[in-house]
């Protein structure tokens, strides 16, 4: 996880957390709001209509009081003379009545009545007649005439009107003037009672708002709706639901109102008038959530602004420093050791960068020296071939800038491996001082001689490939025949005679030449055509040059490509080795067995010998298959032995290579001591053109194997030099005779005849002949006809792999033909 | 406040029943406090009695019946010499112990006066003096109605273009008297079926009536200007505003109406008792009667003012009815208390806006 997302992720919840705690007490304070605003709401709208019914009924209490102390309504209430009450003073107290109507327009009726119930004087709004002049027997009647007060208030529904009215009633008691005295109980002369039109409060009511869709209504005892919205129907159980909820003395009733919860607040105004403030729970709910909206909104808020300006600050103070800090590391990982951090806090993260900035310091200093060593020969201390590279590289951007033509000289020194093998090590490395002195020498000289002007241009460079290969860059080159002339004095230098530890040796020098940019355009081509040129070179003899040439080029990469083919088939074991057997024609018995190489690539197929042998030879290989077919040739024999079959020699090939560079004597002994084999088994083939290349050290090396008791046979006699005089001088048993003589054998007369000669004179040196070859039974007569010894070929067998051999080994051969 | 307005209309509605009667005006004259309806008694007359008399004689007038009961009751009758009663009050103010007994011997020109008026009303006898009688009818402008009017329909039903133009009384004992009687119904109708029915027709009039009040009696009235085409009226008011306009009528619709009898009566409590009875006295003088009758244009009750009066009073049908319109008459009467008690309660709803 990136610290790019780890910090958010670490901090987001640190700030999250106490926001949401605090998120939840606001929510839970809010909700605590709402509900107590909503309570308020009801409580206030509760008050604001029963105050309003109570100074109504306190105003009309005060009317009715005033109404007491008037002389008509005084006499109209004393007198017991009907004609006196109706004739002379009805007509006023209506009067009164009517004057009270006019100031209160809501006292839509006023009346006196009688203490039986009858309505005695009636002062009315209403346009109807009076249905009802009976009062007794209405529950308010009963109600004002019980009641210990002188007055009493109540709603109830008019029975002409049949709207909610207040109703308010006093009793009227005065003492009768002309029988009764001051001391005596008033007695009761009637009622006073105002009926006041509540349609304004009904309304007031109706339209009342609790929260948001919160209202009000109002009802009488039974639970009849007086007043409240158009449509409101109560549950029928709705007055035992609020009686329940006023014996558990609850602030809130909780209803069902038109389908939906509802919670009720209650205040009982008078008697008979219940008020009910309604908020639906849904109301309560849609504020919760806006509330709850509205908290998580801010918390969002806060959680943006708090987290965003905490990661960025950390952004600012871990994140890009950190990373800064990852790609300076990673840059000097990559090797740019001078990167600054700009780092310069003095935090720890400061301390990690300056601590940075010196590892880097001394990896440069490290690297310096691992470079150094890279790109630098430890014997010489010339550069090595990755500097060279490298050099050439930059130069050949250079030169392709300023097109200039560049020189690679690739020079390997002649018979230094024979100095290294007689002289010891030792020696050979002070010869590649030696060597390396006088190129530096020439070269500096050369430098001196060609050119001081040109800055665009690299200086000459020169490097030790490795081994005895120098490989040198020149710069200048002012015409095709200057790296020739180059060459032509390093070949000369490195040819005066030597004088190492005392010791006076001779070596020459092969040089191969390519220019850049005919013969290239990466460092990569040019060192390998200088190379191919090279040995171009050194197959023209020693100490000669070469020119690359395009010709050159297609030859070496088949045989690079065979080159690299045959190492693995070396390392993987792809080499086998094939028996063919020698016949004594005369007894057709097997007298020996020839092993022959047979390559066989898991992808290509078989490859012939005659293709990859020289290319072995030129490289060297051939020294380790060489090694390997004496090894494998002595184990095949031991292994025969061992099944009890007949012992017969068997005959390796040796190349002349192997006896330039390598004691093969004394790794034939090894390996016949290695295998426990008596050394006569084994015979050793070598060319005469072998022989030919180091006379001395072959003859040496045939005559110390010859000593130990292993068999020398001279093959393809007859294609080189085939000086009999040499024959005398060689250490050799047997000889092969080529053949190119036997194919027309049996025509040509004057092949058997030469062929009839040499074996003639073979017999006359005590040598056995082996002629080999012979395909047909033609041949075969013929040859037997010249007295050959052996006969080895395809008339009587191909070369056979090593388990077919036994077969061959215990029973008697026949003719194939 | 509501309750201000209230209070502020009580104690102006009782302001006038103060005591009317006043210390004011001159010390050494006797002063006659007589309560009476406007116009309704010849100014020469008063005059003359002032200076007979060599007192002071002051006339408050009332609205109507119940204006002046209230006048009464504010004082108990106290602050009044003479007040003018109809028949349907002279029991009950006697009763009251309002009244003062009449003696020939100090009115010795009740002797004039035909007794059967004085037995029209209850209790009358003894107690009030017969001053005038009359009717109830329906007054218009000969020239601004299109079409003359017959019965009470046409006043209590008027043509649309009498809307607005039409003036009635105020109390309730004419104007429901009025519509029973155009119901078909007795004056003094007790019973609530008939009385709602009457009650309906004035309530469907009320649309038309441009006021519930008493006429002025002078060139300024509402008939003289114009400004309405016809009215309830008592007979003799009309013929009072023929003077100031000849083309004032006066009509009795044939299906009859309420009469009426106005007494004089002494208070009990009367301030100037003595002036009190001269005065009676004096009005009852044969010659004074008939000049008053003259000014008032009401049939007197007054014998021999009577015999005095011209032809054309003699012979007025305004003043006196044919009688086949008496005889579908009815004098208006007391009522029993819970019949009146309704009447009263149902006619408030007329007056109330």
């Amino acid at each position: 996880m990136k610290l790019h997302a780890k910090i958010p992720a670490l901090v987001l919840p640190l700030v999250v957390a106490p926001l949401l705690v605090l998120g939840a007490f606001a929510y839970s304070k809010i909700h605590d709001n709402m509900h107590e605003r909503v309570e308020a709401d009801a409580a206030r709208a509760l008050r604001t209509v029963s105050n309003h019914l109570r100074q109504e009924t306190a105003a009309a209490r005060g009317n009715l009081q005033l109404f007491m102390g008037n002389i008509v309504v005084a006499k109209y209430a004393t007198t017991n003379d009907e004609d006196e009450r109706y004739s002379l003073l009805q007509t006023p107290l209506l009067e009164v009545f009517k004057a009270c109507q006019r100031a209160f327009p809501s006292y839509f009726e006023i009346r006196f009545l009688l203490p039986d119930g009858y309505e005695d004087a009636r002062q009315s709004h209403l346009k109807l007649g009076n249905f009802s002049d009976d009062e007794s027997a209405s529950p308010w009647f009963k109600r004002l005439t019980s009641s210990a007060e002188d007055d009493y208030a109540t709603v109830y529904v008019h029975p002409d009107t049949h709207q909610p009215a207040l109703f308010v009633g006093a009793a009227v008691k005065r003492r009768d003037a002309t029988t009764q005295t001051e001391g005596d109980t008033p007695t009761l002369r009637g009622y006073l009672g105002i009926s006041v039109d509540l349609s304004e409060l009904g309304r007031d009511i109706a339209e009342a708002r609790i929260g948001e869709s919160g209202f009000m209504f109002a009802t009488d005892n039974d639970g009849r709706v007086l007043f409240g919205k158009p449509g409101l129907k109560l549950p029928a159980d709705f007055i035992a639901t609020v009686r329940r909820g006023i014996e558990h003395s609850r602030e809130e009733i909780s209803v069902q109102l038109n389908a939906a919860p509802t919670g009720l607040h209650m205040r009982r105004v008078n008697d008979n008038l219940l008020l009910f403030a309604a908020h639906p729970d849904a109301d309560m709910n849609n504020l919760i959530v806006q509330s709850a909206l509205l908290v998580l909104l801010g918390l969002l808020l806060v959680v943006a602004v708090t987290g965003g300006g905490l990661v960025s600050v950390l952004t600012r103070h871990i994140v890009r420093p950190v990373e800064r800090l990852g790609t300076v590391a990673s840059e000097i990982g990559s090797g740019n050791w001078d990167i600054e951090s700009g780092i310069e806090s003095n935090d720890e993260i400061g301390d990690l960068a300056r601590s940075v900035e010196s590892m880097a310091r001394n990896l440069k200093d490290a690297d310096d020296r691992v470079r150094f060593l890279a790109y630098h020969d430890n014997l010489t201390g010339l550069p090595n071939r990755a500097m060279f590279r490298d050099y050439l590289t930059r130069a050949l951007s250079q030169a392709e800038r300023a097109e200039l033509k560049l020189g690679i000289l690739f020079l390997d020194i002649d018979g230094f491996k024979r100095i290294n093998d007689t002289l010891g090590h030792q020696t050979g490395d002070l010869l590649l001082k030696e060597v390396a002195r006088r190129l530096t020498a020439q070269l500096r000289e050369e430098d001196m001689l060609a050119h001081v002007d040109d800055s665009r241009r690299p200086e000459d460079l020169l490097a030790r490939l490795g081994g005895d290969e120098f490989i040198v860059l020149l710069t200048s080159i002012h015409d095709l025949h200057g790296p020739g002339t180059v060459a032509r004095r390093f070949i000369r230098a490195l040819g005066e005679t030597m004088n190492l530890n005392g010791q006076e040796c001779n070596i020459g020098a092969s040089i191969g030449i390519a220019i850049y940019p005919d013969d290239g355009a990466d460092a990569g081509e040019l060192i390998k055509h200088a190379d191919i040129a090279m040995y171009h070179a050194k197959a023209l003899g020693k100490n000669a040059y070469q020119y690359f040439q395009s010709s050159m080029n297609a030859a070496v990469l088949e045989r690079a490509a065979l080159e690299a083919k045959l190492r693995r088939a070396i390392a993987e074991q792809h080499l086998s080795l094939h028996y063919q057997p020698q016949i004594d024609p005369l007894s057709m018995e097997v007298v020996g067995v020839e092993a022959l190489i047979r390559w066989t690539d898991p992808d290509t197929g078989p490859i012939s010998p005659g293709a990859f042998i020289p290319l072995a030879e030129e490289t060297g290989l051939i020294l380790p298959i060489g090694e390997w077919v004496i090894d494998e040739a002595c184990r095949q024999a031991k292994l025969w032995d061992a099944r009890g079959l007949p012992s017969v020699p068997i005959s390796v090939n040796v190349s002349g290579v192997q006896f330039e560079r390598q004691d093969v004597a004394e790794i034939v002994r090894l390996a016949v001591t290695r295998h426990r084999l008596p050394p006569g088994r084994l015979e050793v083939e070598i060319t005469e053109s072998a022989i030919m290349r180091h006379p001395e050290r072959a003859v040496a090396a045939l005559t110390t194997l010859r000593e130990s008791g292993v068999g020398v046979a001279l093959d393809d006699f007859g294609t080189g030099y085939s000086s009999l005089s040499y024959l005398r001088r060689f250490p050799i048993d047997t000889l092969k005779i080529d053949r190119s003589f036997i194919i027309e054998i049996d025509t040509n007369k004057e092949d058997a005849e030469i062929v009839a000669a040499i074996v003639a004179m073979a017999h006359t040196l005590g040598l056995r002949v082996i002629v080999e070859g012979v395909e047909t039974d033609a041949q075969l007569r013929v040859i037997i006809a010249k007295h050959c010894d052996i006969v080895q070929g395809f008339v009587f067998s191909r070369a056979l792999p090593a388990a077919d051999i036994p077969a061959l080994l215990s029973a008697p051969l026949r003719r194939s033909a | 406040m509501n309750l201000r307005i209230f209070i502020t209309c009580l104690v102006t509605m009782l302001l006038p029943l103060w005591p009317v009667h006043s210390t004011a005006g001159d010390a050494s004259k006797a002063e006659l406090v007589i309560l009476n309806w406007a116009d309704y008694i010849d100014p020469e007359v008063i005059a003359d009695f002032e200076a007979k008399h060599h007192a002071k004689v002051r006339v408050v007038n009332f609205e109507d019946d119940d204006n002046r009961n209230q006048l009464m009751l504010a004082t108990n009758g106290d602050g009044y010499d003479l007040v003018l009663v109809n028949e349907t009050h002279v029991g009950l103010y006697r009763a009251h112990g309002w009244l003062a007994k009449l003696s020939a011997a100090e009115v010795p020109n009740l002797k004039h006066l035909d007794s059967s008026w004085t037995e029209k009303a209850r209790d009358a006898d003894g107690y009030a003096v017969p001053y005038f009688w009359g009717t109830l009818g329906i007054a218009y402008r000969r020239d601004l109605v299109k079409k003359l009017p017959e019965h009470w329909t046409d006043l209590l039903d008027p043509s649309p273009d009498l809307r607005g133009r039409i003036a009635m009384l105020s109390a309730q004992r004419e104007l429901l008297g009025v519509a029973l009687k155009a119901a078909g119904h007795s004056a003094n109708s007790t019973d609530h079926t008939e009385i709602d029915a009457a009650m309906a027709l004035l309530l469907a009039q009320k649309p038309a009536v441009r006021a519930y009040q008493q006429a002025l009696l002078n060139e300024k009235s509402e008939l003289v200007t114009g400004e309405v085409s016809m009215r309830l009226m008592f007979n003799g008011d009309a013929l009072l505003l023929r003077k100031f306009n000849h083309n004032i009528e006066y009509l009795v619709p044939p299906e009859g109406t309420g009469l009426w009898v106005d007494y004089l009566t002494v208070m009990a409590n009367a301030p100037s008792p003595k002036l009190a009875y001269a005065f009676l006295d004096f009005l009852n003088e044969p010659s004074v009667a008939a000049k008053n009758a003259a000014f008032v244009n009401y049939a007197t009750p007054n014998q021999a003012a009577a015999r005095l009066m011209s032809d054309e009073y003699r012979n007025n049908p305004s003043i006196y009815p044919p009688a086949k319109t008496l005889a579908n008459s009815d004098l208006f009467a007391p009522l029993p208390p819970r019949a009146l008690s309704y009447r009263n309660s149902q006619f408030t709803h007329l007056l109330q806006n």
